[in-house]
């Protein structure tokens, strides 16, 4: 990986040029300040596939930065790490919120960093897999090419959905929330029929619905602190941070409101209605290590036996489908 | 040369590096230890102590310093609880913290002498 490491600390930054020279793979430039980390990104002959950015600097801070990166099209899908102190650690949802991967604590341990440079380089080689097949759908769609089958578990990132985060980020905050034991709630909301959305939708339209589902469940949840995900599927991810609990009932009313179902029109001419299914929530309130991830796979296997056994089964009911998202994908109300 | 003793040579390097750095913040913390004891601008002194202390104490233990990045980790901890309470108290706290870190580092350039 080409990556940018950033940090004010002169020699902090030469310690992390060893580490990461050592094991031969990975090019790294280095910055010490968020404003000479722009400067490098934006002169850069080839982008940067990763980002190291140390949280407390002067000026703008990591987190500033973090956000500053992820405006650029060029950082889609780049894993950005943090590096920060156990004692920093109230800052890492400001920063999983301005689009962190994951994290590095200081001081920095060996072992741990090789292994969280390991996960952003298989995080970067998804990334790039999925950019090859988004290539391929779009060599189909000018006729240059035949249209590949796009794998329905794809976790799709969602883009411009508010509290939503990468899969990977997702699983990253779950898994560190764990070890500082925090009280969470965590919920799945399931497509019922995804699969069949999904073989009768083209990519695009298949991403533009997961995108408009994905902007109710946000609409649902704006009163509260929360992170969203699409991890594949037919799955929505939900984790709430603030500790007010969860009500399923308030929830639904909030997420379909009073309006009618929605049906998508597709390119073809027909149309789908996705139906979801909620999950119960599961309470993450473990000091366990891997808790919280737990937490995630048993909300997920519940949204996924309650889509099984057609259990809450929910007609979509979208008050506003399209809010501030364009798309061609036509959409009518019952 | 081989691998191994190539990072080795590089990784002594950094720790000089930072040992030398080591003895002009000990000079400068020395400094604003005295200022927490007059009447100076405290906001500008605690500053400058925070700032110090955060960068050791992201970097000694990384190095094998790991005492002197705990005391400074407590000092910026302690200045941090200072900014928001401004007492007396806390402002000894700080103080007291500092000058245990002063007396790591100093052991660490110094040793026993």
């Amino acid at each position: 990986m080409r990556i940018l490491a950033v940090d004010d600390d002169d020699i902090h930054l030469s310690l992390l040029e060893l580490l990461i020279n050592e094991g031969g793979t990975h090019q790294v430039s280095l910055a010490t300040s968020a404003e000479d980390a722009l400067r490098n990104i934006h002169k850069a002959d080839d982008p940067f596939e990763c980002f190291l950015l140390d949280i407390e600097m002067p000026g703008m801070n990591g987190i500033e930065l973090c956000a500053e990166i992820r405006k650029l099209p060029s950082s889609v899908g780049i894993p950005i790490l943090m590096l920060t102190r156990i004692s920093d650690q109230i800052h890492m949802q400001a920063a999983f919120t301005a689009g962190a991967t994951d994290y590095v604590t200081k001081p920095i341990n060996k072992f741990e960093f090789n292994s969280r440079l390991r996960l952003a380089n298989e995080f970067l080689m998804q990334k790039q897999r999925i950019d090859a097949m988004d290539a391929e759908v779009q060599m189909a769609r000018s006729g240059l090419g035949t249209p590949s089958r796009i794998d329905l578990s794809t976790a799709i990132t969602l883009q411009d959905v508010p509290g939503s985060i990468d899969y990977v980020a997702f699983e990253n905050f779950l898994l560190r929330s764990s070890m500082e034991s925090r009280n969470l709630d965590v919920l799945a909301i399931k497509v019922g029929n995804v699969e069949e959305i999904f073989h009768r939708a083209n990519r695009s339209e298949f991403s533009f619905i997961v995108h408009c589902l994905a902007d109710e469940i946000s609409e649902a949840l704006k009163r509260r602190e929360y992170f969203l995900t699409y991890a594949g599927n037919g799955i929505f991810a939900v984790v709430l941070r603030d500790s007010l609990g969860f009500e399923l009932e308030s929830f639904v009313d909030d997420l379909f409101g009073s309006a009618p179902d929605l049906e998508f029109k597709l390119a073809d001419g027909s149309s789908v209605l996705p139906r979801l299914q909620i999950g119960s929530q599961v309470k993450a309130p473990f000091f366990a290590r891997r808790a919280n991830l737990r937490a995630l796979a048993t909300a997920i296997a519940n949204a996924e036996d309650a889509a099984a056994k057609g259990e809450a089964l929910l007609g979509l009911a979208l008050s506003s489908p399209t809010r501030g998202r364009l798309g061609s994908l036509g959409w009518r109300k019952h | 040369m081989a691998l191994e003793q190539d990072i080795f040579v590089k990784l002594t390097a950094i720790r000089q590096r930072f040992l030398e750095s080591l003895e002009i913040t000990l000079l400068e913390l020395d400094g604003l230890s005295g200022l927490l004891r007059s009447n100076s601008d405290l906001t500008t002194v605690m500053l400058t102590i925070r700032s110090h202390t955060h960068r050791i104490a992201g970097t000694a233990a990384s190095l094998g310093y790991k005492s002197i990045g705990d005391r400074a980790g407590e000092v910026e901890h302690a200045v941090d609880l200072w900014n928001a309470a401004q007492n007396p108290g806390s402002q000894y706290r700080v103080y007291s913290l500092l000058e245990c870190l002063l007396n790591e580092i100093d052991q660490v350039i110094y040793g026993d002498c």
